[in-house]
């Protein structure tokens, strides 16, 4: 580890070209926090006084405890590149600075903790993804890889658990090459499904002749990339490294005995990557882990290591722990990976000329965005707050995020604009002074007097003004930086209460505190009193409730069973035309519901169709994909719920007089119609209403809001009553990876919970079976312990929301499981006992 | 008959010397009433005496004094149960004289069972309030047979001024030898109207609480609801105080200093407000101001009206207490227990007088901006985006337009001066100009 004060840390701060912010993702288990230790080992930045303490990206107890990541760690590292490797950094950098300054952000891999990985994407710029090379590329590996290149943070690659593929597979070098390639090839095309190497980011492919692939185990802290034996081969065979690089992949053959390469390989020839790569590694496992002590001797010499102190007791014994001291000083894994992230990854004044454009929701022209653009540390203050972290003083949060342009200082006037910011508003917009800022290193923080743009910092005194995430800005006519697109979402949702009810104020703010230290979690006060923590997933949930009861709100906590929230529905258009009155009895509105077509719903989740869309193009869209009437396509009045939701009012009179003036009216029964379906009270989704006819009262005093916006609900929940409504429940996408004999095991669990399998196949080169399934939400608790005891343990399961399904029952039979499940909500939420009946919303003429 | 206790109230009647009387009867009991009034005006020595029936358009145990005003009564006979929310007795708020009957009744059987048995608390005291039907019941009760000294009674305190060491609340009181406090007392309430049991069960939400008739009401989670209501406080940007004439009647000194509070309050944490007084609060009415009101506060202390009705749901807007308000603002440590009532004499003596200095401070510093709680638990928030305040809009309410140059004029006579204008009812009315 390297020690610095908090002024030389500064100093590096300043040399934008010369930094790295990188996050290091995959799926669960594959090795982060381990690999990411044999970093912090070599090159952590620690405060002086606080060198000796380790253990740095588990920050929590409950992180340890269970050995999965829960929270991201951000830390920083420093690093000197060795002279020689400047030939390779193809980006500019700082003149006669050999040193760099890496900050990386440890994430988890749990699919329920994903939220804390788009979060750590969004403030940096490259992504090292680690992929355990015996299990290969799974679920996980493919959401954080797309999610990283939506972003456009730029991946390189690490294949890392080499040790198992050696000890317990005892995989044969030209199995060894083939997996390799496998998963290359299979990170490269999800790289090239979501991304285009033509694109503004350059080429994205990652290759091993190039050094974009890292291989090894973080277990034993060694690694390598091609190009370290290039080196080591470069003037034995007098070509240049980079040449030597593309022989030792791919089908390039070496005859050791004409001394010959090939490209198509023969009696005689070996694969160059076997040849030179495989084989010394072989050959130095082989004789260790058999205890061979003249051979492994012989070897040492040759690759010329020399065991110090302690290390030298080991010689003698062989085996793993020997293996484990040579590994690392041969090939060390600090060194490599280091070396690989400052060539490879693009420092902030690369990465951000290509990212300002999704950065900045404002127009490409103005300071803030040419700040952003060039990376200025004297432009406007641009910050982004991707996240809350806890201080030590409870109830009190960091703001930690990424400042993009201009200099954040302690003491600064700067305006804090919240996710609902609108430029020339007022509302969610705050002008404070940034107490101080701090500089975060693990669970450490420092005071610092200011930082410029291109690093990660934390602010103090900023929670207050924001929920979660923000932008800080001191740009008078700044927007928003986008905000982040999160790939999963709270479909698991359980009521609290205290045990004692005195205790209530403390759990509001607890449930306060828990919703800002999450970036996923929602905490929601419901009317009928209910207070609800919404999570991702089982696991989530079940660190979120242990965070709210020990560290929030600090009081017992009674949970309810979890509760899976629904959509409302139609399925058919509305059998007659549905009229309602207004209370006067002057006003009545004309409305049919109907269901959309196939995909609408999900093109409006997506934002394929938006309502700040131009109306022209939108109506186009819905008339090409959907056969939409393109005049009442381009008459949408509006989106709901929240103005964004999807369903869509539509306006199909002809000729009404004043209809524009109970527009708004309309629109504020449409949205809460929506908000409260009229079942049971959840969301809709996925229902057009089109308005047929109005009349109205001619004088404009009968109506008004107060007239309209109850019929206009009543209109609509009378339209879907009449439309044969259903509701459709969550899906989850649920990836179990197991040995074959399990699999038997999975399909019984699946088949008596609703589970339909759609895939299963072997992983190739492995015995392990992927099999891939859909699996009601409702039907998901306790899922993961089911399988775990019906397959021995052996089963491992990943749940991830994919979609709603219709379910496809009448909710008016008494009978009918869809009828229990509106009864139960209904129950839940304290309303009127049985859906209503159409007579309280259907008005007769 | 024996109910309307005729006696006393012709007994009320005659040492007042009224002879204009209004009586509020319950709808149920209507079509006794020409046979009452007969019996009325012929027990009553006062020539021309005049009986009115009011109650029409208020809340049957509220006291209409608006229609008792118009009639130009110089009392109301209330008969029936009263919330007992809205009557006065420490001042002479009122201009008119109310007097009670409150249809006596015997105790409910499981009640009488439990104070004979008195049986189930570990506490030192219990505390036994009970609606006002059942005050000649407790009365004899507590008389004659012996009972427990755990067992403190109520008293419903109509005229006495209240004593300073007794406690009370929606004009019960009772006198305490040892402070209140959960570990010291076990709470009864004999209940004939939920409203009341409802009010009682929040106030001693952390007390061992027990009602009669058995019910199963679960006061926690009444004071869930009252923190879904309190977070509509805390994250409003605009409020409606709505007033109904009737309570203003009932109160008017307590509402008049409520609200000079209030309005301070907001001031301070910088909302905008509106105060609309109407007779008859209406859905309708109050649906018109969608667009400009966050949330609507009821300014009046009987709860029955609106918000226990399912009615209310008519009506998306948030409607909340002025205790939400008060614990939104005022309440800053949470370790603090909430004290959650209705009565508006409670929120008043609760609520912390406003320093003028220290309001002149805080608002230079967040003049700028109209702002929300970040912090909200709520999913949906009422704001300018959602309703679409920007964009197309017709109508524009209550907002004042700024293309008015006679803004000057506005600032001179704000609507608190204005000056008297007519009353009375819309066969004559008392100042009317042409």
């Amino acid at each position: 580890m390297v020690n610095f004060t908090v002024d030389e840390i500064r100093a590096l701060m300043d040399k934008r070209r010369n930094i790295r912010n990188m996050s290091v993702i995959a799926h669960v288990d594959h090795g982060k926090s381990t690999l990411t230790d044999s970093l912090v080992c070599k090159a952590g930045i620690i405060a002086s006084q606080k060198a000796g303490e380790m253990r740095f990206t588990d920050t929590r107890k409950d992180e340890q405890e269970r050995c999965i990541t829960i929270k991201s760690t951000a830390i920083s590292l420093y690093y000197e590149l060795p002279a020689k490797d400047f030939v390779f950094i193809k980006q500019e950098r700082e003149p006669d600075v050999t040193h760099f300054l890496i900050n990386l952000i440890d994430s988890p891999g749990h699919v329920d903790f994903s939220s804390e990985v788009t979060a750590a994407l969004r403030v940096t710029d490259g992504a090292l993804v680690v992929v355990d090379c015996v299990s290969g590329v799974c679920v996980q590996t493919e959401t954080v890889l797309r999610q990283a290149i939506a972003e456009r943070i730029k991946p390189i690659l690490f294949m890392n658990k080499m040790d198992r593929a050696l000890l317990e597979l005892q995989l044969q070098q030209e199995d060894l090459f083939q997996t390799f390639q496998r998963i290359v090839e299979n990170v490269n095309v999800i790289i090239a499904t979501y991304g285009d190497d033509n694109g503004p980011m350059g080429e994205l492919q990652v290759d091993p002749t190039k050094g974009t692939v890292g291989f090894g185990a973080g277990l034993h802290g060694w690694a390598f990339t091609l190009k370290e034996f290039a080196e080591m081969y470069s003037s034995k065979f007098k070509i240049e490294v980079d040449k030597l690089m593309k022989r030792l992949w791919g089908d390039n053959f070496f005859s050791p005995t004409e001394k010959k390469w090939s490209k198509s390989g023969g009696e005689g020839y070996k694969r160059g990557f076997c040849q030179f790569v495989l084989d010394p590694i072989f050959k130095v496992f082989r004789a260790i882990m058999d205890c061979k002590k003249d051979e492994y001797m012989a070897l040492l010499e040759k690759l010329n290591i020399k065991l110090q102190g302690d290390d030298r007791e080991k010689l003698e014994e062989g085996g793993k722990p020997l293996m484990k001291v040579v590994m690392k000083q041969w090939l060390p894994a600090g060194d490599v990976l280091l070396t690989m992230i400052a060539i490879h990854l693009p420092s902030p004044v690369v990465a951000q000329k290509y990212r300002a454009e999704l950065l900045y929701e404002g127009p490409q022209d103005d300071e803030a965005f040419l700040g952003i653009k060039s990376c200025d540390s004297s432009a406007p203050l641009m910050m982004y707050i991707s996240k809350m972290v806890p201080t030590s003083d409870k109830g009190r949060f960091y703001a930690f995020g990424r400042v993009f342009s201009g200099t954040v200082a302690t003491g600064q006037k700067a305006r804090i604009m919240g996710p609902n910011y609108v430029p020339g508003k007022k509302e969610d917009l705050y002008v404070k002074s940034i107490q101080r800022t701090i500089l975060m290193m693990g669970r450490y923080t420092e005071p610092i007097e200011d930082v410029p743009c291109g690093n990660i910092c934390g602010l103090v005194g900023v929670d207050q003004y924001l929920i979660k995430t923000g932008t800080i800005t001191t740009f008078e006519n700044a927007h928003n930086l986008r905000v982040m697109k999160f790939s999963v979402s709270p479909v698991v949702r359980v009521a609290v209460e205290p045990k004692n009810p005195a205790d209530l104020p403390k759990l509001v703010e607890g449930l306060k505190r828990l919703a800002k230290s999450d970036p996923m979690v929602q905490c929601i006060i419901e009317e009928s009193g209910e207070h609800i923590v919404a999570g991702a997933g089982e696991l989530h949930l079940e660190i979120c409730l242990k965070d709210l009861e020990e560290d929030h709100a600090c009081i017992p906590i009674k949970v309810s069973d979890p509760v899976v929230s629904y959509r409302e529905t139609v399925s058919e258009e509305s059998d007659i035309m549905c009229l309602s009155k207004s209370p006067n009895k002057h006003n009545r509105i004309f409305l049919k519901a109907r269901p959309m077509p196939d995909g609408l719903a999900e093109d409006i989740d997506k934002g394929e169709v938006t309502p700040r869309q131009e109306f022209k193009a939108r109506a186009r869209y819905l008339n090409e994909k959907y056969d939409y009437d393109v005049n009442e396509a381009r008459k949408i009045w509006c989106f709901g719920p929240e103005g964004t939701g999807p369903n869509l009012l539509m306006d199909c009179t002809k000729g009404v007089q004043y209809l524009n003036e109970i527009k708004d009216s309309c629109i504020a029964g449409f949205q809460w119609a929506t908000k409260e379906g009229v079942l049971c009270e959840e969301n809709v989704r996925g229902v057009r209403f089109d308005i047929h006819d109005v009349t109205l009262h001619a004088d404009a005093i009968h109506r008004g809001g107060g007239q309209i916006i109850p019929t206009a609900r009543r209109v609509l929940y009378a339209g879907m009553l009449t439309a044969k409504p259903r509701l459709y429940e969550p899906v989850y996408l649920c990836e179990v990876q197991c040995p074959e004999v399990a699999v038997g095991g999975i399909y019984g669990v699946l088949n008596r919970r609703r589970g339909h399998v759609f895939d299963e196949h072997q992983v190739t080169g492995t015995p392990m079976f992927i099999v891939k399934a859909y699996l009601p939400v409702n039907e998901s608790f306790g899922f993961t312990a089911d399988l775990r005891s019906n397959t021995g343990g052996q089963a491992f399961p990943q749940c991830v929301f994919d979609h709603w399904q219709v379910m496809n029952q009448d909710p008016f039979d008494d009978s009918s499981k869809i009828r229990q499940i509106v009864n139960d909500i209904r129950k839940r939420k304290g309303l009127k006992e049985g859906i209503p009946s159409l007579d309280d919303f259907y008005d007769k003429l | 008959m024996d109910k309307f206790e005729i006696e006393s109230c012709v007994k009320w009647i005659e040492s007042n010397n009224f002879n204009i009387v209004a009586l509020q009867i319950p709808d149920e009991d209507l079509d006794k009433v020409q046979v009452l009034i007969d019996t009325l005006t012929s027990s009553v020595h006062i020539e021309n005496i005049e009986f009115f029936l009011v109650g029409d358009g208020c809340s049957p145990c509220c006291n209409d004094l608006l229609n008792t005003q118009y009639s130009q009564a110089q009392g109301l006979i209330h008969f029936g149960h009263s919330c007992l929310a809205s009557s006065s007795f420490d001042d002479n708020q009122q201009a008119i004289s109310v007097f009670y009957v409150f249809y006596q009744q015997s105790l409910p059987e499981d009640a009488s069972i439990f104070l004979s048995t008195n049986s189930d608390s570990d506490k030192s005291y219990c505390l036994v309030f009970y609606d006002p039907c059942y005050r000649d019941a407790i009365e004899q009760y507590s008389t004659t047979a012996t009972t427990s000294s755990r067992l403190i009674f109520s008293k419903i305190n109509l005229q006495n001024p209240v004593d300073s060491s007794s406690f009370s609340l929606y004009g019960r009181s009772v006198q305490l030898p040892v402070p209140l406090d959960p570990s010291n007392y076990s709470i009864i309430f004999i209940s004939h109207s939920k409203a009341s049991l409802h009010n009682f069960a929040l106030y001693f939400y952390a007390y061992d609480f027990r009602s009669f008739p058995t019910n199963t009401i679960s006061s926690s989670k009444l004071l869930s609801k009252r923190m879904y209501a309190i977070e509509c406080a805390r994250n409003g940007s605009s409020y409606g105080l709505l007033i109904s004439s009737n309570s203003l009647l009932n109160l008017p000194s307590t509402i008049h200093t409520l609200l000079d509070r209030i309005k301070h309050l907001f001031d301070k944490n910088n909302r905008q407000y509106y105060t609309f007084l109407m007779n008859t609060l209406s859905i309708t009415k109050m649906n018109n101001f969608e667009r400009n009101i966050d949330t609507y506060v009821l300014c009046s202390s009987c709860s029955e009206t609106l918000w226990l009705s399912p009615e209310h749901r008519q009506f998306n807007i948030p409607l909340i207490s002025l205790a939400d308000i008060v614990q939104a603002f005022e309440q800053t440590d949470e370790n603090l227990a909430i004290t959650y009532s209705f009565d508006l004499r409670q929120i008043l003596s609760t609520m912390k007088n406003i320093d003028e200095n220290e309001l002149i401070n805080s608002t230079e510093d967040n003049h700028a901006l109209v702002l929300k709680n970040p912090n909200s638990l709520l999913l949906q928030q009422r704001d300018g985006m959602n309703r679409g305040l920007d964009n197309g809009r017709m109508w524009w309410g209550l907002q004042i337009t700024d293309t008015n140059t006679n803004t000057d004029e506005k600032e001179i006579n704000p609507i608190a001066e204005l000056k008297e204008g007519r009353t009375g009812i819309a066969s004559g009315y008392t100042h009317e100009t042409s």
